[in-house]
């Protein structure tokens, strides 16, 4: 109102005519909205120019009156800003107004309906917003309306139907929603719809098939649903429909093979189900055919081959079966690009895809196709393309592949292929991607390699190579991506791959590759990754590596290097790092701390000496460290606490001393925690026990004291817990029984006392091991222990357990290996011990029957009860004292001797050896006052309990018997 | 081989420019067969959260254990871990594996019957699960199996009588309403058309 207020002003103040007068001052008006132009194409609009017809972008038409009429403004493509001016309004005799591919922002205002006569409104191309005003559906004699390429949202609006005149909608690329609405059928005039990539859900309304004028009609990357019209087919002038990448479903009509003028169909990206229509074969116009990524089943239409005006035939991505139709190509002169990848085609590759000649891309990846690759195929010369990779072809590469030098791309890989890589490929010079992995190629990989100059990636992983890396893969300027991990190559590490300057990830794990790593890598700046692994490289890292600072993951492990790695320590890149098993020695450079990404740094198996340098504490990403067998000394250092995300701890086998660190108990990610075959000393810190992830928990053979404590029933997620070779003392704690999820439990060599306790049955999933052995454990052997109904080995041998077995022991079906011998155990073994081996019970005095010697020796003696210490001692004494003298004088002598073999430093083993592999012995009663006292016990069980075995001779005042006595005494 | 086929689907005159993405960096065959059973189940309480399939082997996975020799998976330990979800038949590819530990979680769907080509297997703690259809009668062939518990879920059909399963007893299959035998066993012949 204000502007209409200013124009009367205008035009009562001038002495001009109304009609010119304000139409300047329109275009005044309207050039305001512009805020910006840079490239000052208004700028001969002007009040001093008042000739505004031939100002930019104006045109005008003569009329009777000789007022002329402004009937186009055209300001495209002039990077103006700003917004569209209500004032075009006002212009009433515009035809035409573009301003298309600009910078406006704002709403289309609706008032540009006043503009009755425009025939052209192209506003597409800027960042207009807001909905499309419906009022622009009065613009009856707009044939052109292109406003797509904007931020318009909401409905197209069903006011457009009112267009009658109208034959081109353009509103691709905004972020338009709702359905196509059906009233769009009534445009008869339509030949361009152009919907794409907007948000349009619903179904393709039937009525479009109405729009008899349609040429092109696209709809691609909408949501829009339902199946396909087959109304649309009456469209007779459709050249092309495009829509693809919605979510069309139902089958393709076959209808759709009567569009006589069909130029170009792309179905792609929908999920249409059935058979390709075999009618498509009339579309004798088509050039492009795109039905991929559907759920497209059944066979290929061999009638597709007819279409002599094909390029493109996309049907990769579906689930398509049977063979590759012989006559896909029998009159596809003009294809170009042949993609049947992604479905299950079977049987062999048609020999006939020869016929094919104009052929630039052949995919038939990913499908089950068998057979050779027919050598008809490398008369293909226009191929660029060539993509066999995911069947099962065999045979071996022709060496007609040098016929085909266009060849950009081959990939051949997860196949069966055999034979070698013909060296014809080196005549492949536009060769850029040349992938073989997992095929069962073999012989060298041929010196003309060297000439394929366009080389940028090269995959051989997984075939038989063999011989040495061609010192030709030097001249590959262009190679970024060298992967011959996975073969059997040998010799050295050519040096001239430091020629590779664009190489940014050079892979050749896994080979037979020796000699030392060349300086000349050091060239490779550009270097992300180096994995050497699984080789037998040998010498020291050439200093010239520690210009590779822009490496991320280095693998050298499974070699035979040795020296410092210092030279590798100097990017700051690192993710991972992996040395493992190789002969590393110096100290582990504090460098190593440089990589605040680094995640995971594995030294294991090496000669690292010194300590653990506390640099790596700066590596807050650290997930593993494995720094196990080397001999690093000192403590395990504090700074190692601020890696609040390590999950593995590995410093097993090394020479670190001092206490278990506090601190390990506030890593709260901690899995596995490795310290064992060190010298770690003292207790375990209360504040191991919250570590409530711990999976694996290995502080076997180190100098640990002190109690288990309750606590360590927290440790609720532990499936493997080995205090094996410690100085732990006092109980087992009865809440090991919590530990519900352990399947190997070594609490052996220690000096654990009191009972078992009964809770060791809740231990369900105890399964590898459940071992005691070698400790003072005394008292029964609890029954609950025969629940462990997945246990394969149980040891208890070495202990001072007494009683019976209990019978449930019996019962486990699962063990494998048993041990209970050198106990004080008694009683008759239940028959089904006999499948053990005796050793499985030696050392129990009073344990008999099979496998050890029967019980009737003793019965006859004992009655029926089983025998208790005391009473085979005086029952002993009575009948046999002469003969006991005799083994007691006879033993004492051999003691004597056994004595001082010790203190010279030997070893023996008792007459009757533990089955047990453990070759070390502790001596039996530890606690004896008097070390040098023969017990009864102690000759009952050296003479396992005067088995007739022992008997060296006889008289007629008893037996004899020969005994050892156990060695290996503490006698410090 | 982790191969990514991620072609977008845009218009074919893209075709070939993504496939490079799929750069095989590292082989992981065991990996990328325990990659397909993470991707397979639900994992409420991230115990799966370490299994990185871009690592050259699985090893350092936690519930995976490896033989130190080899690098090769033995044991799979993911017993009560609230996993649902299905087994996928990629395990059969863990060809040293000797103890499959999925007891008490939520594993819904059939046992793969590729779980059969595991020669090593010495232990299959399937129980308390909801494992519906049949005990493969590929499982004939785990002839170093000793430990086998598949009670308590859902499974049908009759248990196999060959090979190791003729030392099994009935508490390896109790609570599976649907399960032929084990009064059977030894005198039906298994028959796979038993089970819906």
């Amino acid at each position: 109102m204000p502007l209409l207020l200013l124009l009367l002003l205008f035009a009562l103040s001038s002495g001009v005519s109304t009609q010119d007068n304000s139409t300047l001052h329109i275009l005044m008006e309207v050039k305001k909205s512009f805020l910006q132009d840079p490239l000052n194409v208004l700028q001969d609009w002007s009040l001093h120019n008042p000739n505004f017809c031939a100002w930019t972008g104006v045109s005008c038409s003569p009329t009777s009156s000789l007022q002329p009429r402004l009937v186009a403004l055209d300001l495209s493509n002039s990077s103006l800003r700003g917004s569209l001016s209500p004032a075009l309004a006002l212009l009433p005799h515009l035809l035409l107004l573009n301003l298309s591919s600009n910078h406006l922002s704002g709403p289309i205002p609706p008032t540009l309906s006043n503009l009755s006569s425009l025939e052209s409104l192209l506003l597409f191309s800027n960042q207009l917003s807001g909905p499309i005003p419906p009022q622009l559906g009065s613009l009856l004699n707009l044939q052109v309306l292109r406003i797509g390429d904007n931020f318009l949202t909401g409905p197209i609006p069903p006011s457009f139907g009112n267009l009658r005149n109208l034959v081109t909608l353009g509103l691709a690329s905004c972020t338009l929603t709702g359905r196509i609405p059906p009233e769009l059928g009534r445009l008869a005039q339509l030949q361009n719809l152009v919907l794409q990539q907007n948000q349009l859900d619903g179904p393709i309304p039937q009525e479009l098939a109405n729009c008899s004028s349609l040429i092109v009609f696209t709809a691609a990357l909408n949501r829009l649903n339902g199946s396909i019209p087959s109304g649309l087919a009456g469209l007779n002038n459709l050249r092309t429909l495009n829509l693809a990448n919605n979510t069309l479903s139902g089958e393709i009509p076959t209808q759709l093979g009567e569009m006589s003028q069909l130029r170009y169909l792309n179905l792609l990206g929908n999920q249409l189900q059935g058979t390709i229509p075999k009618s498509l074969a009339n579309l004798t116009d088509l050039q492009s055919l795109d039905l991929s990524g559907n759920r497209l089943s059944g066979e290929i239409p061999g009638e597709l081959g007819s279409m002599g005006q094909l390029v493109y035939l996309v049907l990769s991505s579906n689930n398509l079966t049977g063979d590759i139709p012989r006559g896909i190509c029998s009159n596809a002169s003009s294809l170009e690009y042949l993609m049947l990848a992604q479905n299950q085609l079977s049987g062999r590759i048609p020999t006939e895809l020869s016929d094919c000649k104009s052929l630039k891309q052949l995919d038939l990846s990913n499908n089950t196709l068998d057979g050779f690759i027919p050598e008809e195929l490398y008369e293909l010369h226009q191929l660029t393309d060539l993509l066999l990779n995911n069947n099962t072809l065999s045979g071996s590469i022709s060496p007609f592949i040098a016929n085909l030098t266009n060849l950009q791309t081959l990939a051949l890989y997860q196949n069966n292929l055999k034979g070698s890589l013909p060296k014809e490929v080196g005549m492949l010079g536009k060769l850029q991607i040349l992938y073989v992995y997992d095929n069962q190629l073999s012989g060298e990989i041929p010196v003309e390699i060297g000439n394929c100059s366009s080389l940028q990636m090269v995959d051989f992983f997984g075939n038989q190579f063999t011989g040495q890396i061609p010192i030709t893969i030097g001249r590959l300027k262009q190679l970024n991506f060298l992967h011959l991990r996975q073969n059997d190559l040998s010799g050295e590490i050519p040096a001239s791959l430091g020629n590779c300057h664009q190489l940014t990830i050079l892979d050749l794990a896994d080979n037979r590759l020796s000699g030392s790593i060349p300086a000349t890598l050091g060239h490779l700046q550009a270097l992300e990754q180096l994995m050497l692994y699984n080789n037998s490289l040998q010498g020291n890292l050439p200093d010239e590596l520690s210009s590779l600072t822009n490496l991320t993951r280095i693998n050298l492990s499974h070699n035979k290097l040795n020296g410092s790695i210092a030279p590798l320590c100097t990017s700051r890149n690192f993710l991972s790092f992996d040395v493992t098993n190789n002969g590393f020695d110096h100290e582990i450079p504090r460098q190593i701390g440089n990589s605040p990404a680094l995640e995971r740094l594995r030294l294991g198996n090496n000669l690292f000496t010194g300590q653990i340098p506390w640099t790596l504490g700066l590596l807050q990403q650290l997930s593993l460290l494995d720094l196990s067998g080397n001999l690093l000394t000192g403590q395990i250092p504090v700074q190692l606490s601020l890696c609040k995300r390590l999950t593995h701890l590995d410093l097993d086998r090394n020479l670190l001393s001092g206490p278990i660190p506090f601190w390990i108990g506030r890593l709260p990610l901690l899995g596995e925690l490795k310290l064992s075959a060190n010298k770690l000393s003292g207790s375990l810190p209360q504040e191991l026990f919250n570590c409530s992830n711990l999976l694996v928990l290995s502080l076997e053979d180190n100098s640990l004291n002190g109690t288990l404590p309750p606590e360590v029933g927290k440790l609720k997620s532990l499936n493997v817990l080995d205090f094996n070779g410690n100085q732990l003392s006092g109980p087992i704690p009865p809440t090991i029984g919590q530990l519900s999820k352990l399947y190997l439990l070594r609490l052996s060599r220690n000096s654990f006392s009191g009972e078992i306790p009964a809770e060791i049955g809740q231990l369900q999933n105890l399964q590898s091991v459940l071992d005691f052995s070698y400790n003072n454990l005394s008292g029964r052997i609890p029954s609950s222990i025969g629940r462990l109904s997945k246990l394969e080995a149980l040891d208890l041998s070495h202990n001072a357990l007494v009683g019976e077995i209990p019978p449930q022991v019996s019962e486990m079906s699962s063990l494998g290996r048993l041990n209970l011998s050198f106990n004080r155990l008694q009683g008759k073994l239940d028959k089904r011990y006999a499948r053990w081996p005796a050793t499985a019970f030696d050392g129990n005095w009073n344990l008999c029957g099979s496998p050890l010697q029967n019980c009737k020796d003793i019965k006859s003696a004992n009655g029926e009860t089983g025998l208790s210490e005391s009473s085979v001692v005086i029952i002993s004494a009575i009948s046999t004292t002469f003969a006991v003298i005799l083994l007691l004088l006879g033993a004492a002598l051999f003691f004597k001797h056994r004595r001082e073999a010790l203190r010279r430093g030997s070893a023996l083993d008792s007459a009757y050896s533990s089955s047990s592999s453990q070759a070390q012995r502790r001596p039996l009663f530890d606690n004896a006052a008097a070390k040098n006292d023969f017990r009864w016990i102690d000759i009952m069980e050296a003479t396992n309990n005067l088995s007739e075995e022992f008997i060296i001779g006889s008289g007629g005042s008893g037996t004899i018997y020969k005994a050892e006595l156990f060695t290996e005494r503490r006698w410090q | 081989m982790v191969i990514s086929c991620r072609r977008v689907l845009l218009s074919h005159h893209h075709l070939l420019l993504l496939f490079l993405a799929l750069s095989a960096i590292d082989a992981n065959l065991e990996g990328d067969a325990l990659y397909a059973l993470r991707r397979s189940l639900n994992d409420p309480e991230n115990v799966l959260q370490s299994w990185d399939p871009t690592l050259v082997d699985p090893c350092t996975w936690f519930h995976v254990t490896c033989d130190p020799a080899h690098n090769r998976v033995t044991r799979l330990d993911l017993g009560n871990a609230k996993l649902s979800g299905k087994l996928v038949p990629e395990l059969g590819k863990l060809e040293s594996l000797q103890y499959l530990e999925l007891y008490m979680n939520n594993l819904t769907g059939p046992i793969p019957a590729e779980l059969g080509q595991l020669k090593s297997l010495v232990s299959l703690d399937l129980y308390h699960n909801d494992l519906t259809g049949s005990i493969p009668s590929s499982f004939s062939n785990l002839s170093n199996l000793k430990f086998l518990d598949v009670s308590n879920n859902d499974l049908c059909g009759t248990i196999p009588t060959s090979g190791a399963f003729s030392k099994f007893t009935q508490e390896s299959f109790v609570n599976n309403s649907r399960l032929e035998g084990p009064e059977l066993m030894g005198f039906v012949r298994y028959d796979v058309g038993g089970c819906k």
